[in-house]
């Protein structure tokens, strides 16, 4: 069920993981997305909220330390397979379309 | 309501018109007026001076109604949305409220409208779930009561009135609400598939739901006081009920106000709302049940229960063992006197139905015709001695029979046969009408 539901990471689920792959709390997430993405991805903090939720359910994520209300996480080995295989089928995108579309365009 | 600096609204919404609140705030932020807090729809405003202040209306399914205010998970929530640049303005239940005066440089709080989707949906869900319920409820009772074929005691029942209509007007407020979340859940739904903006209901369409759900308030509270006024018959029994009413009401506020500041664990919180919510709603239909309704007849009652029900079996030359039982009821709309009177051999029972109003009647007259439909009703020759415009049925061998005039049907039953019928109905034209 889990597989299926990140089958296809959508971008903001794309750059939260990715930035997890250092140990991070909420607030630096927003910003590690913004830096990473150069701004062109703006994830809000309602729905970072809410997908951390889900991503800690699915054990794709783990809290690493609580500080008074301020939680930090982490990316797990499952989050890590997830995100490395949107990554290689995002790079089948890419060379699909390099090879099709180079010779057309 | 508004004093010097404090304005009080009353604004109903549920988790899917965050537009709408939003929207609402944000105009009267440009009247001058800056949202304090929200309890159960009440809204707080302060006076300020006129300024555009960008609202966000959030809601956290994470949270639960019965939560006490400032839970961790919401505090947690309003730190990630504070470092976003939202200043929090209040809660209220699962909805949480931000505002900002800069909304050029801000990021939204939400960026993804699906999540946004399954978040408002899922904490709109219980609400609705709630008004379903309440819904069949109504449609339950209404249809055992009103359309079970036998409307005569609810018709001449002031206390079956009342509760008739507040079950409609519950059912009505139901209705609304489920079909406005309906269509809102398959337009948002509907338009997420299709990547597109997802609709939220604007403020115009939030205030005329408000004005019908309101006027149906209005409507009900009117009625129940018109109707308990006319049908009460001790002034202080309505003086003491609306007192106690009021009294509970303040109680149960001071209640909650006491759980809402102790941080009791979940459960047992939860299980104290539920409870003193049952005991509350209990305690007013007792009240209701044992106050409103009329145990002291005035003289004007007792003249047409005595008139309604002089029609005894020494009439017909037969021994009285004990007095008559006779039972009476009235409402705003109708009069029902029963009696029965018997000694060891002979029974004479009957109802008088008395209404001015020509539909009640006619409901009346149709429902005991097709009651006695399979017992073979029929209708019978007039008697010389009483008039035309009185119509005369009859059943179970001429032992029955119903006389209906224009405001009053009599429903009589006999168990003996010495006297013929002709003589009897005399009788009873001559007593009852």
């Amino acid at each position: 069920m889990a597989r299926e539901q990140f089958q296809n990471l959508t971008e903001p689920m794309y750059y939260i993981l990715m930035s997890l792959l250092e140990e991070r709390c909420g607030v630096d997430i927003m910003e590690a997305v913004d830096k990473i993405s150069k701004g062109r991805v703006n994830v809000g903090p309602g729905t970072l909220y809410a997908l951390l939720g889900k991503f800690e359910k699915e054990s794709m994520i783990r809290e690493t330390e609580v500080q008074g209300r301020k939680r930090s996480y982490i990316i797990t080995d499952k989050g890590k397979e997830i995100l490395l295989e949107e990554y290689k089928r995002l790079i089948s995108l890419v060379e699909d379309g390099k090879k099709y579309m180079g010779e057309r365009l | 309501m508004s004093w010097k600096d404090t304005k009080i609204t009353f604004f109903n919404y549920f988790p899917y018109d965050c537009a709408a609140v939003e929207e609402y705030l944000e105009r009267m932020a440009a009247k001058g007026w800056l949202l304090q807090s929200i309890n159960r729809g009440f809204f707080k405003f302060k006076k300020i001076e006129q300024k555009k202040i960008k609202y966000t209306v959030d809601t956290l399914s994470k949270v639960s109604v019965f939560d006490v205010k400032d839970s961790d998970a919401a505090v947690e929530y309003r730190e990630y949305c504070e470092a976003a640049g939202w200043n929090y303005v209040c809660e209220n239940g699962k909805t949480q409220i931000f505002c900002t005066e800069d909304d050029k440089k801000i990021r939204p709080i939400h960026t993804d409208a699906e999540e946004k989707f399954k978040e408002v949906f899922k904490s709109s869900l219980l609400y609705v779930i709630c008004q379903l319920v309440v819904a069949f409820m109504c449609i339950f009772i209404i249809k055992s009561t009103i359309f079970s074929g036998n409307t005569e005691h609810l018709l001449a029942s002031s206390f079956l009135i009342i509760l008739g209509m507040l079950m409609i007007f519950f059912l009505i407020l139901g209705v609304i609400q489920i079909t406005s979340f309906l269509i809102w859940a398959i337009k948002a739904r509907h338009q997420t598939v299709k990547n597109k903006l997802m609709p939220y209901n604007n403020y115009r369409q939030l205030r005329v739901r408000n004005i019908l759900t309101n006027g149906c308030i209005l409507v009900y509270i009117f009625t129940f006081l018109r109707y308990s006024i006319f049908t009460t018959t001790n002034k202080w029994q309505f003086a003491l009920l609306i007192f106690i009413i009021i009294f509970s009401v303040v109680v149960m506020i001071y209640v909650n106000s006491v759980i809402e500041k102790k941080a009791l664990i979940g459960k047992t919180n939860e299980a104290i709302i539920i409870l003193s919510t049952i005991a509350f709603v209990v305690f007013i239909v007792f009240l209701i049940v044992n106050i409103i309704r009329p145990n002291v007849t005035t003289v004007n009652e007792d003249s047409i229960q005595r008139e309604n029900a002089s029609l005894l079996l020494s009439d017909f030359g037969y021994k009285e063992d004990k007095s008559a039982n006779i039972n009476f009821d009235k409402s705003i709309l109708a009069t029902r006197t029963m009696c029965s009177d018997e000694n060891s051999n002979h029974t004479l029972s009957y109802t008088v139905f008395q209404s001015k109003y020509s539909w009640v009647m006619d409901i009346q007259k149709k429902e005991r015709l097709r009651r006695f439909n399979n017992l073979g009703i029929h209708k019978i020759q007039h008697s010389v001695n009483i008039p035309s415009n009185i119509e005369i049925f009859t059943y179970d061998d001429k032992k029955s029979f119903i006389l209906v005039s224009k405001d009053k049907i009599v429903d009589i039953n006999r168990s003996f046969y010495y006297t013929s019928y002709q003589e009897f109905l005399d009788k009873v034209y001559k007593k009852l009408f």
